[in-house]
């Protein structure tokens, strides 16, 4: 049969411009949502997943990248010693407190890289050189989180924990889970600008949170990993994708923030549904006298049904279309606002997917009102 | 003699009625044969029971009682896609208020009727012309007079050459110029094709293009009335109720 629904729905511009609305909101919705979740989850691990280390050792049971506990520096030695194990170097994450300006403080992470070393991941400097890190008091901020730091500039003195500091470069793309800013410092550095690992320090032992090691080649990553565990006491080996992996799943499950997230998608799926529905069925409603001729001319339910679902797929196609185009847009403006939204390929397939089902399932209202019609009923009209 | 290709037979239908106990028949005790080529008019003033019989022989409704042959095709016991089928090979509908499809041209509201009957819904044009409206093909039905309107849902109608064509009150909302086309157009379907049409309709002017006049009242047939003309004779133009070039023969029925 020709296309009576996407027919119906030019001729009806103001209807189709409701329904299209309707897709569009739950669209942006999903995509926004779910892009950001992705951008906030990927941020969750982007130091794991940036590094070059085959593992990644820490105290034994750490939930998460951002809350790892101590331990003594010593056991440096042991896992060099462990056989299999080509390379280790230190790695520290700490939270710590940055002066303001105006006199208050901002809550940071700060994060102790060996600057001579190849296992962390590489920053992405738009200013500065990781070099400049092993100057006196350097430390290098994301210039995404200039504003949440008082806004300092390359040279500016500031103040860590009481300690002096200095701003030497920028990254971009830098952002922590936690919305706390990073500070990159050289190793030593970090150590008197972290709670945690100053802290440690003044009661004399060094200490560290990871080590980040390299497996020589030839040997099996995962029975290093154990080999590890079974000689270093109160460790935990992880592979880069499995910590990363556990760290997402903290922030996605455990938190309740990747519920949060889904429950609007959701949301925003059920009032975009309910829109198209309520816009279907109106049409279908003022179109009853002309499905009605179309049954009594032997049209089957199908027939019907496919002017419907054509009229909801047509809404849906270019609800999605625009949504997805409005989506990105508020992403780049999000991203260069600081807020990292992810719309992979995938997630533009997966939107289009749940609009075909939305526009289905908005459709079959006006599909049941349609079965219930009496092909008669043309003949008092 | 023609081919029966409507036949009724004590045919009746009853609505459920919370004021009657036994319901309320719409139809009782129809007995009619309408035969291939023929013109039937019925009429008969409001609640007679005209198109509740027009929708029972359409397959749009279920008797309750009596016998129904449309074309050899009995749907006693037929499940709905059944009636579809029916529906589809048998019938052609005209309407009061022709109910075409608004946001398609006059040509593509043909071409649904054709598709829906497995034709080539090409030939489209070709049934457009056939009742006057060939240069009418690309307006949309809010662009038609009501006369051109009907034309194109009587060309709609007979998109597949159905055997039966079953019509309610086609000149009902037309002028008298537009009815008398309209009516011509239906005659001249069954005198070319040998397809038996069934007008129901409230409208006088009508009786003198049909060969027979069926009125009735409270559901029952109540008078028959043969219209024959003088071979070759054409039907006249004018349709301000005066008989030309026929004469009558009236049987009443008993109830």
């Amino acid at each position: 049969m020709l296309s009576i629904g996407w027919r119906n729905m030019k001729r009806d511009r103001l209807r189709m411009a409701v329904a299209v609305c309707g897709v569009v909101f739950a669209v942006v919705l999903v995509t926004m949502e779910v892009g950001m979740l992705l951008g906030l989850v990927e941020s969750s691990s982007l130091l794991i997943d940036g590094s070059r280390a085959d593992l990644w050792v820490s105290t034994v049971d750490v939930k998460t990248f951002d809350f790892a506990s101590p331990f003594e520096e010593r056991k440096k030695y042991l896992l060099q010693s462990v056989p299999g194990v080509e390379k280790v170097e230190e790695f520290n994450v700490s939270y710590s407190v940055w002066k303001l300006p105006t006199g208050g403080n901002a809550n940071c992470q700060v994060v102790g890289l060996d600057t001579r070393g190849t296992l962390a991941a590489r920053l992405p400097l738009v200013a500065g050189r990781l070099e400049d890190l092993r100057n006196q008091d350097a430390v290098i901020i994301d210039e995404g989180e200039r504003a949440k730091l008082g806004n300092p500039r390359i040279g500016d003195c500031v103040e860590i924990i009481n300690q002096k500091a200095r701003v030497v470069g920028f990254t971009r793309g830098m952002h922590s889970f936690t919305t706390t800013p990073y500070i990159f410092a050289e190793l030593n550095r970090a150590q008197k600008y972290g709670w945690v690992t100053r802290q440690s320090k003044a009661n004399g032992a060094r200490m560290s949170i990871y080590f980040l090691v390299k497996v020589a080649p030839g040997y099996d990553r995962e029975q290093v990993r154990r080999a590890i565990e079974a000689n270093v006491p109160d460790v935990e080996a992880h592979t880069r994708e499995g910590f990363s992996w556990r760290t997402r799943k903290y922030w996605l499950l455990e938190t309740g923030v990747g519920l949060g997230f889904l429950a609007a998608a959701l949301l925003g799926l059920i009032v975009g549904g309910v829109i198209v529905s309520q816009t279907l069925y109106a049409m279908t409603v003022e179109k009853l006298p002309e499905f009605g001729v179309l049954k009594a001319m032997g049209a089957s339910m199908g027939e019907l049904a496919r002017v419907v679902l054509e009229q909801g797929l047509a809404c849906g196609a270019i609800g999605w279309v625009v949504g997805l185009a409005i989506s990105v847009a508020l992403g780049a403006a999000a991203g260069s606002a600081g807020t990292a939204v992810l719309i992979p390929w995938a997630l533009v397939v997966a939107v289009g997917v749940l609009t075909a089902i939305l526009c289905t399932g908005a459709s079959l209202v006006s599909i049941v009102r349609l079965r219930r019609l009496e092909p008669a009923a043309v003949f008092r009209t | 003699m023609s081919e029966a290709m409507i036949e009724l037979h004590r045919l009746g239908k009853r609505y459920e009625s919370a004021a009657h106990s036994d319901g309320s028949w719409a139809v009782r005790g129809v007995t009619l044969t309408v035969f291939a080529g023929e013109v039937t008019v019925l009429m008969g003033p409001s609640g007679s029971g005209k198109t509740t019989l027009l929708t029972m022989i359409g397959g749009l409704l279920e008797p309750t009682e009596g016998f129904l042959s449309v074309c050899g095709v009995t749907l006693d016991d037929g499940s709905e896609p059944d009636r579809q089928r029916f529906r589809r090979e048998k019938i052609g509908f005209v309407f009061q208020s022709c109910n075409l499809l608004q946001a398609l041209t006059a040509e593509e509201n043909v071409a649904v009727g054709l598709a829906l009957r497995g034709e080539d819904p090409g030939q489209a044009q070709r049934l457009l012309e056939q009742v006057g409206l060939g240069a009418k093909g690309e307006a949309l039905p809010e662009e038609l007079s009501g006369g051109q309107r009907q034309r194109v849902a009587i060309a709609r109608a007979l998109a597949g050459s159905p055997p039966v064509l079953l019509a309610d009150e086609p000149t009902a909302a037309l002028d008298a110029e537009q009815g008398r086309l309209v009516m011509g157009l239906l005659r001249r379907r069954a005198k070319t094709c040998g397809t038996a049409v069934l007008v129901v309709t409230h409208d006088p002017r009508v009786r003198d293009l049909s060969d027979r006049v069926i009125e009735m009242e409270d559901g029952r047939l109540r008078r028959i009335v043969r219209r024959m003309r003088k071979p070759g004779l054409l039907p006249s133009r004018r349709l301000d109720g005066r008989a030309t070039g026929s004469r009558k023969e009236v049987r009443h029925v008993s109830a």
